[in-house]
């Protein structure tokens, strides 16, 4: 059983991006409630991504702050922000094509422990007695993410949908509080969609948050509890996504936007 | 002053030479994204040519010089297809060994074919030219000369002609490029044929100034970076202001410090350049 | 093949090692053994390059010039401050490292090229450090006299490291240790993250990596391996010259392990024993070694990037491991 209060987990305020005179995130707030699937959507070119990268340290802010868990943390480097808890995955998947799907997740658990030079050498008993530890927690991630068949594959081997959830699976290695994820759902077919569904529901189920960039309506709709609209790096409407859905300005930034239903 | 003259003298010299050898690397970067090691010793293979060409057929310096250009073109043509092709589509990494393999094979050859002492090459314009109080060699004024020539070529042909203008094109926007369906394969081609030429250029003109041996090219190609850096990889303009820059750099801090120091110098701007102002000060766009 | 029966890699290896040990009793002639010491030297170098190069993925051409500083910390302090070899040696391995954390921090924050070209750069300034601080260095001149590993008296017995035999031993001893170093970061968590930040630096930071302090850590151990060389290098040979620390010295490094096997641990003795045994062969063609250099690494990295032991393995798997193929 999940308590989902109404406790804020993330808080993006006044947030300005701009490259030279290019303007990507036009002061935009909003906030995110712990547990909750918050969907962003808008036009290509609305800043999503820009956002996504500004959240995780990829970029840094022209002005504005952002608040993670009740800590500023704007300006901070992307590899402090996941281990503080806001993981992601990148639009075009990204995982580690040359490894098995074991080492994978692996380099998801790995982060949080000590991974030193010197624990290499000197601490060798103990970093073994770890290994069963660790490999639990990444066999517990690849059994949720449903692919206990392969995890002796290399992630190359893997179909398209595989590796999406892979690259989910190693976003969940890290024991995240936030996830942030970019278009997962992107180049695959009907089914493979509904499966990812069911496994990013289970993982809202689990207790942790999920901020979803998505192009495809239908699933924001079912999926998302509420939606924020952004367009030109501006937040045009925000809300449940009935509600969005009406929206004046929402539907005029989507004229001639074409996308999957 | 006239002391002081004669040092922005040297120091002219030595930038016309980096400024071609950094032309070469240069461009060579923003086109195949290759940092050429080999472009040094090039630059010292043009020299050597120079020299085997005038001391076996005792050839008129001109002839010699012009013979020099299309050899050197021919020596890129074959690197470029024989040893950086094959791995263009490899990790970038394996093309910077390709480069140092080929400084080494390229210094090597030399060695065995020459050995490694001093050779000199005649003047071919042995005035000396009296200006205020500065003495110029005329080999000196005429590398001065002949660097602005090649430059002003160099210049014209990568602004004016279709294949100098793909050619920048795709320094500046190398996916756009090949979208238009520029020919890469070409272009790589191109750009390493007058990479190279220009290192030839470059020994064939340094050749009668100064000694010619086997190791004239490492100071050079490290300078050529250094400048390269300093303008931003992959920008012609600011590679050439970079030779100067660190020509000046390198004159000046020998003479008022020591030759050790002004080693230390130019890689000292190169590394805080690369910490700070990693586009180079002219921003580049590698 | 059963569990249980011994793998082919397994079985080389103690081959090899036992051939290690027996070099000294086999050697007919003094030069025999000091070829083959010389060769010892040479690995440890390569398995320090191969570290951040093999396993991080960063081309470093400061090597030669890390190896030079160890041996010079070693040979200024035996030489001018009478220090004992068994002190000296942990004292020149801290001092390059920290020379190595001076070069790598400011570099590892670069990419790709500009990586390799600021530690040339930096191979040059040490040069040229080594050669200007005269009083210390003995400038162009260098240092003699160096003296060797000497004795250690025990409580029982003493060690005595004067003879060739007794510092091939010494040396091998080292090497032994190095390569287990390299064993375990290979097969630890750091040495997966190296493997992840060679494929996606970006992807193991936004899983939290902290990909500098991984790849400055690594450059760390690879500058104290190649200044623990530079020691034993001194050590035994007994004279130094700045030549000791140019970047010649890092590029053969660079062919020799390239043509042994980048990023494995038997590439970094099967290199040096090809090309030190080719070269000697064309001894008299000593001209021609740099060439060859240059053409083998040329040569390797189109057609053989994963060098010799890459290419024994590949041919095993050919020859051996047909099962399952229907022909």
């Amino acid at each position: 059983m999940v308590l989902r209060g109404k406790d804020v987990l993330l808080t993006v305020r006044n947030l300005v991006k701009e490259f030279g005179g290019l303007r990507a995130i036009n002061n935009l707030s909003f906030e995110v409630n712990k547990g909750e699937i918050l969907g962003i959507i808008g036009p290509n070119g609305a800043g999503k991504s820009t956002l996504f990268n500004l959240l995780t340290g990829v970029l840094s802010p022209t002005r504005g702050e952002i608040i993670f868990d009740e800590k500023f943390v704007t300006g901070l480097s992307t590899h402090v922000l996941a281990q503080r808890g806001i993981a992601r995955t990148f639009q075009t998947t990204r995982i580690f094509m040359d490894q098995t799907v074991l080492n994978n997740v692996m380099i998801g658990v790995v982060p949080k422990t000590k991974h030193s030079v010197w624990n290499a050498i000197m601490n060798r008993r103990k970093m073994k007695r770890e290994e069963d530890g660790l490999l639990k927690r990444c066999e517990g991630v690849i059994r949720f993410i449903e692919l206990e068949e392969k995890a002796g594959r290399f992630a190359g081997e893997l179909g398209q949908e595989e590796q999406k959830r892979l690259a989910i699976g190693i976003a969940m290695a890290t024991e995240p509080k936030l996830l942030l994820l970019d278009e997962p759902t992107g180049g695959i077919n009907i089914e493979e969609i509904n499966h990812l569904m069911g496994i990013i529901r289970k993982i809202w189920s689990n207790g942790i948050t999920i901020c979803l960039i998505e192009h495809k309506m239908k699933m924001v709709m079912e999926l998302c509890e509420r939606i924020v609209v952004l367009n030109y790096g501006t937040k045009i409407a925000e809300g449940a996504p009935q509600e969005v859905r009406l929206n004046e300005a929402a539907i005029k930034a989507y004229l001639g936007e074409e996308y999957a239903a | 002053m006239a002391e002081l003259l004669q040092q922005v003298l040297n120091a002219l010299v030595l930038g016309c030479i980096y400024c071609l050898v950094a032309s070469g690397l240069t461009l060579v970067y923003g086109i195949m994204h290759v940092p050429n090691f080999a472009q040094g010793n090039l630059y010292m293979a043009g020299a050597y040519v120079v020299f085997l060409l005038e001391s076996l057929f005792g050839i008129n310096y001109w002839f010699v010089f012009l013979a020099t250009l299309l050899i050197m073109g021919a020596v890129g043509w074959a690197i470029e297809r024989v040893c950086f092709r094959p791995v263009r589509n490899a990790p970038h990494v394996n093309s910077f060994v390709v480069a140092l393999g080929v400084l080494m094979a390229i210094e090597g050859l030399i060695v065995i074919f020459f050995g490694a002492d001093y050779k000199e090459v005649e003047a071919p314009w042995k005035r000396i030219v009296d200006c205020g109080g500065v003495t110029i060699g005329g080999q000196r004024l005429l590398l001065i000369l002949g660097t602005l020539l090649t430059m002003a070529i160099l210049q014209y042909f990568i602004k004016r002609t279709k294949k100098g203008m793909s050619l920048d094109a795709m320094s500046q926007n190398r996916e756009l490029a090949l979208v238009v369906g520029i020919n890469v394969n070409q272009m790589s081609l191109l750009a390493f044929m007058i990479s190279t030429g220009l290192a030839g250029v470059a020994g064939a003109l340094m050749a009668p100034v100064s000694f010619v041996y086997p190791a004239m090219g490492m100071t050079p190609l490290l300078v050529a970076f250094a400048a390269v850096i300093f303008g931003g990889m992959g920008n012609l303009s600011g590679a050439v202001l970079g030779s100067f820059v660190m020509a000046g750099a390198q004159v000046f801090s020998t003479q008022y410090l020591s030759s050790v120091f002004s080693d230390i110098a130019i890689f000292g701007i190169m590394i805080a350049i690369l910490l700070f102002r990693p586009k180079g000060i002219l921003g580049g766009r590698g | 093949m059963t569990r249980a029966s011994v793998s082919p890699k397994f079985l080389f290896s103690i081959v090899g090692m036992v051939f290690l040990i027996i070099v000294p009793e086999i050697a007919t002639t003094g030069f025999f053994l000091h070829m083959a010491t010389v060769i010892l030297l040479w690995t440890i170098l390569c398995l320090s390059l191969n570290v951040i190069f093999g396993y991080g993925g960063q081309l470093s051409l400061a090597h030669g010039g890390l190896f030079g500083v160890g041996a010079y910390v070693y040979g200024v302090l035996a030489t001018k401050l009478g220090i004992h070899f068994w002190l000296a040696f942990p004292a020149a391995g801290i001092v390059t490292g920290i020379v190595g954390l001076l070069i790598g921090i400011p570099s590892l924050r670069l990419k790709g090229p500009y990586f390799v070209i600021v530690t040339l750069g930096f191979n040059i300034i040490l040069v040229a450090i080594i050669r200007n601080l005269t009083s210390l260095t003995g400038g162009v001149n260098g240092l003699v006299g160096i003296p060797g590993p000497g004795i250690i008296p025990g409580p029982f017995f003493a060690l005595d490291f004067n003879s060739k035999t007794s510092q091939y031993y010494l040396i091998l001893f080292f090497l032994l240790v190095f390569w287990l170093v390299m064993y375990f970061i290979r097969d630890s968590r750091i040495g997966k993250c190296l493997a992840a930040i060679k494929e996606d630096e970006d992807l193991c930071q936004s899983v939290g990596i902290n990909t500098m302090w991984v790849k400055v850590q690594t450059f760390l151990l690879s500058s104290i391996l190649a200044g623990l060389g530079g020691v034993l290098y001194a050590s035994y040979i007994g004279v130094l010259a700045p030549d000791d620390a140019s970047f010649h010295v890092g590029f053969d490094a660079l062919v020799y392990l390239t043509v042994g096997g980048i990023g494995s641990v038997v590439g970094t003795i099967l290199g040096p024993v090809v090309m030190i045994l080719i070269s000697e062969f064309l001894q008299a063609f000593v001209e021609i070694r740099l060439f060859i250099n240059g053409l083998a690494l040329v040569i390797l990295i189109i057609f053989m990037p994963q060098g010799l032991r890459g290419g024994v393995a590949y041919l095993w798997k050919r020859l051996f491991q047909t099962r399952g193929n229907a022909t």
